[in-house]
């Protein structure tokens, strides 16, 4: 008797739904199949081949991993310095700017004086296009600007710094850009995560007399944990992805490169795609387990506050 | 006991200790200058757009000497890239943003609906790919798709909309997590009725959900808009107009015309802001980001 309700069960689902679910999934699925595992598995093969123009064909070979570790031992290579350049776009985000957002969007929620002003405007460099923001933040910027005035009568300077035509200075200022505007999307998914924390909380810690600082640190982060938590594993998994818009600024030069603008440049220029392929893999092979691995050792060290 | 002033009646300011109110009036005016900071680049980009073209060379951040407000008609014709006039950069623009919108917003919805309300064999299996596409930094995969859409014959034509079939990724996730949390017993109610899954689907449960969607709408529609670098490699026939700004500006090396340029950019900004304007307090309240467990 049971066997007959169990095969009964498994075939409860009738055949309209499942011609409904099937219909539901198949564009998503069949996509999915074909332009990421098909295109992801393809890119593992490209790797070990190599692309002679003159007969058009795919050989074979080993070459792009020997070019590649040979990168490591050349201090000069451009994938050392683009490394470089990537880890210094990352650190900054990491230490400087997520604090920054959880610091904005703790300030908004205790709703400062012109709040709604301030969000809005926060906002805007997200919803306006990176090309219009780089192109005026160049024009700013440029050695006849207002910022190089201040800058020239500050620090005394004998000269008037071409800010995106050194090399001492391009790369900083591209990453103090990435800072400047980059306030937008974290506020958004830190003033979700401060709007679920219960009300009675901060009731409670008003009550007891709890300050600012301890209310930040003592309920605050470890409610919004989760959200935190989120970000970084996101971080730590695009830590080669790290960078700002290098075309726009400068096309790569006066030592600006990262990973993701090489990477670009090589499918915008139809460079080495099959060498492209295998800098990225190397790359996705640290990123992947480095991203798992801060997720398992944040789950296991601070854990969630449930509510 | 916090004394009221008139000043915190009128302008309702919290009550704060004076520790508080300290650090939030030294905030208040960082930030007042960093918001005057993020503004003055459109006000200079408006003085930049009115003046002449030597004007601006000779004076580029000072007041314009007279408001040559007919730059904003000329753009649209003098901003041109090939044969493409301004026109039809928002044209291309117009399409492109609303087609990936819709590609990217129909099938993730469709996918993200089954896969939490209906329990069938790779149900799971949809909802934790997506944690994995999320997590695995396909670094490799821009050069290989590349091959793969050029092979496919996508390139500067319409059917670059394909590669914008989504499902997988952040707004499956919201979306996932949005129906997870719809009661089925509307949908109940509908199949008493004798409505079918589709008619369901589409008649009563996509209603509810029109705060995420019309969100994730206005968000993608912002980032389609804003894309340079995708019409850039897969479009380069069909600029867009941000693709079209930044190749005129490139070329400006040539030829300058920053009245022209200044001009197309803050039209270019037009459409998003209205979109932004009237839809941002739908985005705090819609969407969200939730730890990744397990």
């Amino acid at each position: 008797m049971e066997k007959v309700i169990k095969l009964n069960s498994r075939r409860k689902m009738p055949w309209g739904r499942r011609l409904f679910i099937f219909g539901m999934i198949f564009p998503s699925v069949f996509t999915f199949i074909f332009s990421y595992i098909f295109v992801n598995i393809n890119s593992v093969f490209m790797i070990f081949q190599n692309y002679v123009p003159a007969t058009g064909a795919r050989e074979w070979t080993l070459d792009n991993l020997r070019r590649l570790f040979n990168e490591f031992n050349n201090p000069q290579s451009v994938i050392v310095g683009a490394l470089k350049n990537t880890l210094i776009f990352f650190s900054i985000s990491l230490l400087i700017h997520q604090p920054l957002v959880i610091l904005f969007s703790y300030f908004l929620f205790k709703k400062i004086w012109l709040h709604r002003y301030f969000r809005v405007v926060f906002f805007l460099p997200s919803i306006i296009s990176t090309v219009v923001l780089v192109l005026l933040y160049k024009y700013i910027l440029s050695v006849d600007g207002p910022i190089v005035d201040m800058l020239v009568h500050v620090f005394k300077m004998e000269y008037r710094p071409e800010i995106f035509g050194d090399s001492r200075y391009a790369l900083w200022a591209i990453v103090i850009y990435g800072l400047w505007t980059g306030f937008g999307s974290g506020l958004i998914i830190y003033s979700g995560a401060f709007a679920r924390i219960p009300p009675e909380v901060f009731d409670a810690a008003k009550i007891d007399g709890v300050g600012m600082a301890r209310e930040i640190v003592n309920i605050i982060i470890p409610m919004i944990w989760p959200t935190i938590s989120t970000m970084l594993i996101f971080a730590f998994v695009g830590i080669f992805n790290a960078g700002g818009p290098i075309l726009l600024f400068t096309n790569g030069n006066y030592k600006t490169y990262t990973i993701g603008f090489w990477m670009f440049q090589q499918l915008l220029l139809k460079g080495n795609l099959e060498y492209t392929s295998a800098v990225g893999w190397f790359f996705t092979c640290i990123s992947f387990p480095l991203g798992l691995f801060i997720r398992w050792l944040l789950n296991k060290t601070i854990p969630d506050t449930t509510y | 006991m916090y004394k009221d002033s008139i000043l915190s009646k009128v302008f309702k300011i919290p009550k704060r200790p004076m520790g508080q109110k300290i650090v939030f009036t030294v905030v208040f005016g960082f930030w007042f200058i960093y918001s005057l900071t993020l503004l003055y680049p459109f006000v200079w980009c408006l003085f930049s757009a009115v003046k002449t073209n030597s004007e601006f060379v000779m004076n580029m951040f000072g007041l314009p000497k007279n408001w040559l407000w007919e730059h904003f008609i000329t753009a649209f014709d003098k901003l041109r890239i090939g044969n493409s006039n301004m026109f039809a950069m928002f044209a291309n623009s117009l399409w492109f943003a609303i087609g990936t919108t819709l590609v990217m917003l129909a099938t993730t919805t469709c996918i993200a609906y089954v896969s939490a309300k209906y329990k069938f064999f790779g149900a799971k299996l949809i909802y934790n790919v997506n944690l994995f596409v999320m997590l695995f930094p396909a670094m490799a995969a821009g050069a290989a798709g590349y091959k793969f859409w050029a092979s496919l014959g996508v390139i500067n034509t319409p059917f670059v909309l394909l590669m914008y079939i989504g499902g997988w990724g952040g707004n499956f996730l919201i979306l996932h997590g949005f129906f997870r949390g719809l009661p089925w017993e509307y949908a109940e109610s509908a199949y008493i009725d004798g409505a079918s899954d589709f008619y369901t689907f589409i008649k009563v449960m996509l209603p509810m959900a029109s705060a995420p969607l019309s969100a994730l709408a206005v968000l993608g529609f912002i980032g389609g808009w804003n894309d340079y670098s995708t019409p850039l490699i897969y479009l380069s026939r069909y600029p867009t107009i941000m693709l079209g700004i930044y190749q005129f500006e490139t070329l400006m090396q040539y030829a300058a015309n920053y009245p022209v340029l200044f001009s197309g950019i803050l039209l270019s900004t037009i459409p998003v802001l209205i979109l932004f304007i009237s839809f941002q307090r739908l985005f705090v309240s819609s969407l969200s980001v939730g730890g990744l467990k397990g």
